[in-house]
């Protein structure tokens, strides 16, 4: 007899990346809808609901778009700019929820050296061209072309690579050191004594290594890929 | 050199986890350029902002940028360290 079976395992960062992937798509999803129902022409500016966080959503974004990439498509970047921080924020502040953290895990903070090595290549191919692209790797003074070229290339590859490893190094230091304390906070033998110890140290520990430096890298994150495409241009 | 290490690596069980528990511990001494570069940037924002206190906000939230960044290196640094420790 043949016996097949499915392992489908996913570890504890995918299951809370598939979460939020699913709140993600319902929140855009119904943004879509209500937008195909509103009129421009109409002159009402929505004060209250779901139709007044779309609206704030998307007047933000095209106005930084606006600003800081004037000559891009705001098609295709503002979207992919606002999946990337909705993703981000939601991202780091799950572990309130009692979900493992994404950026935990190596193999998912690397998904997003990947995004934004694809991202930069693009925006470098789309608006520069080959030529002009090659001409740039050679760096200014034709004399020493020949060493600026590796170097510009190993920096096309950096750059992504240290932008998800910043976001893995943040977040799986304040896995670990959580975890180190937590640990010793179980083991204290005194009457209440784990109880209080352990409210007290995620109290202290939690806002600053999850949130606060969550959504800072976040913001980093964003920033710098602006920047980068700004520079790509 | 060679035979010294084998001899060492021979006598105790225990060498190679402390060989690699020294090593996290070197490894963590990096941190502290990140320590003089942060605090560079946060002089920096002070001495600003007492130049021009209305454009406080603007310098602060520069700076926790410019030190976030500058915190990367440092994080590296930890990241080998915690390698070391618990993949060895």
């Amino acid at each position: 007899m043949l016996k097949i079976s499915f392992d489908f395992d996913f570890s504890a960062s995918m299951k809370t990346s598939i979460i939020i992937f699913i709140i993600l798509a319902v929140f855009f999803i119904a943004m879509g809808i209500v937008f195909s129902k509103m009129d421009p022409d109409k002159d009402e500016v929505p004060t209250k609901g779901l139709k007044f966080l779309a609206v704030v959503l998307v007047d933000t974004i095209n106005k930084f778009v606006d600003e800081q990439l004037p000559t891009v498509s705001k098609k295709l970047y503002a979207p992919y700019l606002l999946g990337i921080a909705s993703f981000l924020t939601l991202a780091n502040i799950a572990s309130c929820f009692g979900l493992n953290p994404p950026f935990a895990n190596l193999g998912l903070a690397l998904v997003l050296s990947l995004l934004a090595f694809i991202v930069f290549q693009y925006t470098g191919l789309r608006y520069q061209g080959i030529k002009e692209r090659i001409k740039g790797f050679m760096g200014p003074m034709k004399a020493v072309s020949f060493l600026v070229f590796p170097i510009s290339i190993i920096g096309e590859i950096t750059t992504p690579l240290s932008m998800g490893m910043r976001m893995f190094g943040n977040i799986f230091s304040g896995v670990v050191i959580a975890g180190i304390l937590l640990s010793i906070c179980h083991g204290l033998n005194i009457w209440l004594g784990s109880a209080i110890a352990t409210v007290a140290v995620t109290a202290i520990l939690h806002p600053i290594f999850d949130i606060f430096f969550g959504i800072l890298q976040m913001y980093v994150y964003f920033m710098l890929t602006t920047m980068f495409i700004k520079q790509n241009l | 050199m060679n035979n010294i290490l084998t001899f060492l690596a021979e006598a105790s069980p225990y060498f190679q986890k402390g060989m690699a528990f020294l090593g996290a511990g070197i490894a963590v001494t990096a941190g502290w350029g990140q320590g003089v570069g942060q605090g560079y940037a946060a002089g920096k924002a002070c001495e600003a902002i007492a130049r021009q206190p209305e454009a406080s906000g603007k310098i602060t939230s520069t700076m926790i940028i410019g030190q976030a960044i500058a915190e990367t290196t440092g994080l590296y640094a930890l990241l080998v360290a915690i390698l070391l420790m618990f993949a060895v």
